[in-house]
């Protein structure tokens, strides 16, 4: 019973296989080996091609490319700003500095000059004094002064 | 193919508007492939075009080959640091696996499930082709790309994409003789 079984089916699939390869044996007779290369390259080209369908999703990416796009092209700008900006604080921060600077030489430049004037006051007044004191000396001490002619 | 769509705008004639209007629909189908939503395929379909903004100057310069490899190289480089993070966040995926085509029927997109259905059986045979050779045919068919330019992708010789590419064409023709096509 399983013998029969076992021999009806692959009598069966035995004659589906035998049709099948004469189908193809003829369809490749007829229609050519080129053929079904040219149906296969033409089913993979079908079968890999761009689906009509993604029309909205390409926008929708190129909206945000662009907007991409335009945020990129306006921070340019901005980023130049930003840096005449920089360089202004710079100048200004060098102009501080040259400033300070230029304050403290003309601050030292009065020191010294009163230092000077000062220095020089002192001076004028400690000659005047030692002129004094040497007249006074003289003073007291007639002996040393010159005697006149006739108390010689 | 993808004319008349309004991302001239406005007579944009750079480099990336040029590109997109060649390239974006082939890219795109590309990445829909290998992802498991339409909007991660928009994401990274916009990463590319951001790097192509990065090197536009570079790449003014170079022919229209060089440009279409550029573009290609970096969506599938996108795809590829698409699924590490992917495989980091869920530390199951190997990385080996993230170049299959996805195969989890309820989170690819649409077109490509209809696609599918379309190609029942010719998807099921390049289904059983080894990872490299779907990828050889698909940078063929789908980019358009020629041998030397797939070679570059992949970072293989010449005559090895060649040998690729002939054998999965081979197994297909064999599937078509001995079973048609849907």
């Amino acid at each position: 019973m399983k013998d029969d079984h076992f021999t009806a089916l692959s009598r069966e699939a035995l004659e589906q296989q035998i049709e099948r390869t004469l189908l193809l044996l003829a369809d490749e007779a007829t229609r050519g080996p080129h053929v079904l290369e040219r149906e296969l390259e033409r089913d993979l080209q079908d079968y890999y091609a761009p689906s009509a369908d993604q029309h909205e999703a390409l926008q929708r990416v190129w909206r945000r490319f662009h907007a991409h796009q335009q945020a990129a092209s306006k921070q340019s700008p901005a980023l130049a700003r930003a840096s005449i900006i920089h360089l202004a604080r710079r100048r200004k921060y060098r102009q501080i500095k040259m400033f300070t600077v230029a304050l403290g030489q003309a601050k030292l430049t009065r020191y010294v000059g009163i230092t000077a004037i000062v220095t020089a006051f002192v001076f004028a007044l400690g000659s005047l004094v030692y002129m004094l004191a040497r007249h006074n000396q003289c003073g007291i001490r007639p002996d040393f002064l010159p005697s006149a002619p006739g108390n010689a | 193919m993808f004319q008349g769509l309004a991302f001239s705008h406005e007579g944009n004639n750079s480099l990336s508007a040029v590109l997109y209007q060649r390239y974006a629909a082939k890219l795109f189908s590309y990445v829909c492939r290998h992802v498991s939503t339409s909007e991660d395929a928009e994401d990274l379909l916009l990463e590319v075009f951001l790097s192509l903004l990065e090197h536009e100057q570079t790449l003014i310069s170079r022919g229209e080959d060089e440009q279409r490899a550029w573009l290609w190289t970096v969506a599938r480089n996108k795809i590829i640091d698409f699924h590490r993070r992917a495989a980091r966040r869920s530390h199951t995926n190997p990385l080996e696996q993230t170049l299959e085509i996805a195969d989890d029927e309820r989170n690819v997109p649409e077109a490509v499930l209809l696609r599918k259905e379309a190609h029942d059986h010719l998807h099921q045979h390049v289904q059983n082709l080894p990872a490299k050779q779907q990828e050889v045919l698909e940078l063929y068919f789908a980019g358009g790309l020629n041998h030397v330019e797939i070679a570059a992708i992949l970072h293989k010789r010449e005559g090895a994409v060649r040998t690729l590419f002939s054998r999965a064409l081979h197994k297909l023709r064999n599937t078509y003789r001995n079973g048609g096509t849907s």
